[in-house]
């Protein structure tokens, strides 16, 4: 394609986006179109030479999630040309998928508007602060020592904040105000602020959500979504625009306020394709070209065109915004960074290989990371980490994997795979879930039993789903002042008598994983997970074993006669069952004399709740899964985003931000934003 | 007498394997292909197996050679559903090396019959007359139709004998049932009975006698009653529809958040248990007519917002 070719076709592209969606159509349309092809170059790829490239921009960002695109558009403000290039065929990463809790701080614009009592410039907000003043007052400092404060254990005894490394976390606390003021800008919405997300301090209350509000007509710009676009028009509905749908923010805002990462990840994308960045979607993200292999500038990186497929329609799924869409579809192709690239593509959660570094039994790849039907295969898949180690990137916070309470867990929605979102038919990505789960609660995990690979029980069902707190603001038990009380610093935060109280981890999740008579070399898998339970049951609950909750056809739920037939049921039809059942029948058999004689003596269950017989067929089996969720070791990086290499250097040329980069136990996104307006930042001064 | 001794060229050959020996019907049938070679050879290739009706049933490739380990192949996979030996083959697929095809012996078991035991009070007075159903049906497809079991307590002595109806319980296709009406044991405590299900003499495919225990939990009759009242811990709503669990006794609270349940006098744990609580629990003494507030606090599970900032 010549360069004549591909301008003209992004010029068409450029129609179609705006005839898809009324959004554009007023206001951003006349900036966007003059920034669509401004600063872009698509070159030739006809040549062979090596240095040929098929794209050049200034600023190349792997990775369209919370800091690839909040570096994009500060990069862009800045007046260079950026391209985003994401593995998925819809912007907006995880983030979209998120609650948007976004826990920054240190003294930051919406801290001070609920310390001054205010409501939003819009008046949206009619609802009074929801924390005291006092517990609002914070600045740079205060954060600085909440996120390095080496006396701060959590329940499961281990140390968050102790590891994080000192010149990126003082970094992130100078940067955590300008950030809150340069999203605002760019159509973000905060509510009231509501306590802290872990990882984000214990010391003041931080964290607001994004939202927006319900109306006629889904407008970034007025801050409105039609409650169909907001998933909340029908319970049983999410929406192209919102994978997840959108809770209701009443509490934090005032009637008619809605809020999820919805409310973040859409203003951002529609300010970006307005102020002109460009983006390739279904491109996965594969190398980094450095001018050696050890030694000089990152200059591009290759991409490879993977698709993401209905697979029954077999069409390809669209964004659902499309100015500065750029439809390239050539197997492979290099991009060239005029300044530097940006590594936002996400951690490796999604990894199994990689994450077993971390767990090995996670090497199981029945268990996926969270949101996975949305990602995609490519989700998650440790792409940055993969291509900034084979240029001599350094690592960080390789065990904060398993020093943060929810890096992985037991989720309470069963019978489906992708067990962490409640994405319900709608959403074009639905079709990889096939079903949306049962949300069975804490509770519901009494009404059943739950058996491994080969039909036995592991563990006291009740305490499976049981997570111990993250230690943040106000304290979640975890610390020994709680809220203002708290003294950072302090060594009664970890005295031994202390941690012996507070100490609440109950090891169900590792007993999941455990080998059993089933796993086999080289792996030893532990396998998939079941809940087991009769007709009886179901009455109980009034759970609603039908679609979308539950699906007869995605292997994840089962229904049958008899326990036998239940066992054969999943020994054919689920994808990661490999052995059979062979213990179901006796599993149910002996349970049921544990139920009459009122004792579980293998885990004495009948100390924390009451036990069922399951014996009225017909019977079931839900799957329960363990989900890989956060990334915390990656690429180490210092005070400006460049990555470091083995020798302590930064590799020129090189940022990183998000999930990609370890070395900050920090749930959550207020750690993958400040990232990526640092990085933007940075990346658009480079020479 | 001499005798004349000849050198045999022994080429490669495939020894096949199947475990278990007796395999259980539509269970997990492993086959384990092993090369055996007159010298070590590096061989690529695939082992193919055949069923009993020449019907490829799977292959396997050959794994590298880890000396002194001799090459093999191993398929995992269900087995079929008719009992019997069966005979089956396997063939080498590969360019470095032929040999004959194998055959190997695949014995499946009898089929198993399901038993299912289901309406049996949690809790039985003594000398009553309580009632249990019983379910009989073949894994494997086979009509359960008429079958035939017997009753046994726990000194294996037989209550009664009889055969499941010629209907499957309601919402099934083949679980044949029966309902019956026992008369309790005389004596308090914990009772396990055995449900022997017996291989149907008519049927054409042989099938094993199963059995299955059931327990029973034969009480004195009651004395007291324990009034249980459940309420909200923060709004002090009553809580409908909670569980109540005195074991063994079982009950409902109502609209108004209040389940009696009548027992006798005894040391006992009550649970009361709903979704979103935490299960209420506590446990006493109870030697005459009581009432207990179950004060339920709530579970609160971490919305997705909490969890996925």
């Amino acid at each position: 394609m010549t360069k004549k070719d591909k301008d003209k076709h992004l010029e068409a592209e450029r129609k179609k986006a705006l005839n898809r969606r009324d959004f554009f159509k007023a206001g951003a349309a006349a900036s966007v179109s003059a920034a669509a092809l401004g600063g872009s170059v698509a070159v030739a790829a006809e040549s062979a030479a090596e240095e040929t490239w098929d794209y050049e921009y200034d600023v190349v960002i792997c990775g369209g999630g919370c800091a690839g695109l909040t570096a994009a558009i500060r990069a862009r403000d800045a007046g260079v040309s950026v391209l985003v290039v994401d593995q998925n065929y819809d912007l907006g990463g995880r983030m979209l998928h998120s609650g948007s809790y976004l826990s920054l701080g240190g003294g930051d614009a919406i801290q001070k508007r609920d310390m001054a009592g205010e409501s939003d410039p819009e008046g949206f907000i009619t609802v009074p602060p929801v924390e005291d003043p006092a517990e609002l007052d914070d600045n740079v400092e205060l954060l600085f020592t909440d996120v390095t404060d080496w006396s701060i254990v959590d329940p499961k005894a281990q140390s968050p904040y102790r590891y994080n490394e000192r010149e990126m976390m003082r970094a992130w606390a100078e940067n955590c105000p300008p950030t809150r003021e340069f999203l605002m800008q760019n159509y973000v919405r905060f509510t009231r602020v509501s306590g802290t997300h872990g990882g984000g301090g214990l010391s003041r209350a931080r964290a607001p959500y994004c939202f927006l509000m319900l109306g006629d007509k889904t407008d970034i710009k007025a801050g409105t979504i039609t409650p169909e676009d907001a998933g909340v028009a029908d319970p049983e509905r999410t929406s192209p625009f919102a994978p997840v749908q959108m809770e209701d923010a009443t509490q934090f805002v005032g009637p008619n306020a809605v809020r999820n990462g919805v409310a973040l990840a859409r203003p951002l994308e529609f300010s970006a394709r307005e102020k002109g960045v460009k983006f390739m979607l279904h491109r996965a993200f594969v190398d980094l070209i450095r001018e050696e292999q050890f030694e000089g500038r990152v200059i591009g990186i290759t991409a490879e065109y993977r698709p993401r497929v209905h697979p029954k329609s077999g069409e390809r799924l669209e964004s659902f915004w499309q100015l500065g869409n750029i439809d390239e579809r050539r197997p492979k192709i290099r991009i060239r960074a005029r300044k530097a690239v940006i590594l936002a593509s996400g951690g490796h959660a999604g990894n199994p290989q990689v994450r077993s570094m971390f767990y090995p039994a996670m090497r199981e790849p029945a268990f996926p990371t969270s949101g996975s039907a949305l990602q995609g295969p490519g989700g998650q898949d440790a792409s940055a980490l993969k291509a900034a180690l084979k240029i001599g990137a350094n690592m960080a916070g390789m065990q904060q994997n398993l020093s943060y309470p929810t890096t992985y867990h037991i989720s309470t929605t069963l019978g489906t795979r992708d067990a962490y979102t409640n994405m319900m038919p709608g959403h074009p990505t639905f079709v990889f879930r096939g079903s949306a789960g049962v949300n069975v609660g804490n509770a519901g995990f009494e009404e059943f039993i739950a058996v491994n690979q080969v039909g036995k029980r592991f563990f006291n069902e009740v305490r499976l789903p049981k997570r111990p707190a993250a230690n943040r603001y106000p304290g979640d038990g975890a610390a020994p002042g709680r809220g203002l009380d708290h003294k950072p610093l302090d060594w009664r935060n970890c005295s031994a008598e202390w941690i012996r109280q507070s100490y609440n981890y109950d090891h169900g999740l590792d007993a999941a994983l455990a080998m059993n008579e089933g796993s086999r070399a080289p792996n030893y898998y532990s396998g998939p997970i079941w809940a087991i339970f009769d007709q009886d049951a179901v009455e109980r609950t009034g759970w609603e074993l039908r679609f979308p909750y539950v699906s007869e056809e995605n292997g994840y739920f089962f229904k049958a006669e008899s326990i036998e037939d239940l066992a054969a049921q999943i020994y054919a039809r689920h994808p990661f069952q490999r052995v059979p059942l062979g213990y179901l029948s006796q599993t149910v058999e002996t349970w049921n004399g544990y139920v009459a004689a009122g004792a579980d003596p293998e885990f004495e269950r009948e100390k924390d709740a009451p036990m069922y017989a399951i014996a009225k067929p017909p019977f079931y089996a839900l799957s329960i899964m363990v989900i890989w969720h956060d990334s915390y070791g990656g690429l180490r990086c210092n005070g400006r985003m460049q990555v470091i290499d083995m020798e302590g250097k930064p590799i020129p040329g090189l940022y990183a931000g998000g999930e990609a980069v370890g070395g900050f136990n920090k749930h959550g996104l207020g750690k993958g934003h400040v990232q990526g307006f640092i990085a933007g930042t940075h990346a658009a001064q480079e020479g | 007498m001499e005798t004349e001794t000849q050198e045999v060229e022994v080429g490669p050959r495939l020894v096949v394997t199947a475990s278990p020996e007796t395999v259980e019907p539509q269970s997990e049938l492993i086959l384990t292909a092993r090369l055996e070679t007159p010298e070590p050879m590096d061989v690529k290739g695939e082992v193919v197996f055949y069923d009993a009706n020449g019907e490829e049933a799977g292959r396997a490739s050959l794994s590298d050679r880890l000396d002194p380990e001799p090459l093999t192949a191993r398929l995992e996979r269900m087995a079929p559903a008719e009992p019997g030996s069966q005979t089956w083959t396997a063939r080498l697929e590969s360019d470095d090396c032929e040999c004959e095809e194998a055959e190997f012996t695949v014995t499946i078991a009898p089929h198993p019959i399901s038993v299912t035991v289901w309406d049996i009070p949690p809790a039985i007075e003594q000398g009553i007359t309580f009632p249990m159903t019983i379910g009989l049906k073949c894994p494997c497809g086979c009509e359960a139709k008429g079958w035939s079991f017997r009753l046994l307590d726990g000194e294996e002595q037989e209550i009664r004998a009889g055969k499941v109806g010629e209907e499957p319980w309601p919402g099934t296709i083949a679980l044949f049932y029966t309902c019956l009406d026992l008369d309790a044991p005389a004596v308090e405590g914990h009772h396990e009975w055995t449900i022997v299900a017996l291989p149907p003499e008519e049927a054409e495919i042989p099938h094993g006698e199963r059995k299955l225990k059931v327990h029973l939990n034969v009480t004195r009759a009651p004395e007291v009653t324990l009034r249980i009242e459940a309420v909200d811990a923060v709004t002090n709503a009553p809580v409908p529809k909670a569980k109540v669990v005195v074991h063994p006794y079982r009950g409902w609270t109502n609209e108004h958040g209040v389940a009696e349940v009548r027992l006798p006098k005894g040391a006992y744990t009550v649970f009361v248990s709903r979704s979103p609580y935490f299960a209420f629990k506590s446990s006493g003494e109870i030697t005459e007519d009581m009432t207990l507030q179950a004060v339920m606090h709530e579970d609160r599970e971490y919305s997705a917002a909490e969890m996925w900032a």
